[in-house]
């Protein structure tokens, strides 16, 4: 069926149009019984303080190892781990993990070493704590 | 810390528990305290991991 110009336009208009209720608002319901909550409430910590005391013996594997502290923190985890030195990495030159690759990115390109990203300090134990996470796992 | 993220974290469970109840959504509620409640990666970050990583503690909850 064809509908034209004027037709649709109203159509359209009715549509857009904020709904007017013809009846007033029913009265807001009420939440459920409190007593679902309380039991939920009360089940729920002695539920998780099951965990608490299986905590040992949760499975490792389900541990988080991805670095997450400082952001980037995985590109100077090769000349740290490989020669000892932090907070140092190459900008722009892809790290070669081995003690020699280390050495020799430092030999090669001088001029591509940093001690930064992104003007964030990584100096001292936080640092290193996220490269040593990386070597760990 | 072991002992603050786990309270901490029972503490959220029960906020959202209160929240839905709040807002008449009880059985979400429900649902989302034991899909996150038995989350593994969430309990051993709580109840296993004994460092102070906040974030991966409570983002879910949060």
């Amino acid at each position: 069926m064809k509908m034209n110009w004027s037709a649709r336009a109203n159509q359209l208009r009715e549509w857009l149009a904020p709904s007017r209720p013809s009846s007033p608002p029913a009265a807001k319901s009420k939440p459920c019984n409190v007593v679902w909550l309380v039991i939920a409430i009360v089940l729920t910590i002695f539920w998780q303080r099951t965990f608490e005391y299986a905590g040992s013996k949760l499975d490792l594997t389900d541990r988080i190892t991805t670095v997450s502290e400082l952001s980037g923190q995985d590109r100077f985890y090769c000349f740290y781990h490989y020669l000892g030195l932090h907070p140092l990495h190459a900008e722009g030159i892809e790290p070669i993990f081995s003690q020699e690759g280390a050495a020799s990115i430092i030999r090669d390109h001088p001029e591509a070493l940093r001690m930064e990203v992104g003007y964030l300090f990584r100096g001292g134990d936080p640092g290193k704590y996220g490269c040593t996470r990386l070597a760990l796992f | 810390m072991l002992e603050f993220n786990s309270w901490f974290f029972i503490l959220d469970l029960i906020g959202i528990l209160v929240a839905t109840w709040y807002a008449n959504q009880f059985l979400l509620g429900v649902l989302m305290v034991a899909l996150i409640g038995l989350h593994p990666f969430q309990l051993y970050a709580t109840y296993a991991d004994n460092l102070n990583r906040t974030a991966q503690v409570f983002l879910v909850v949060i």
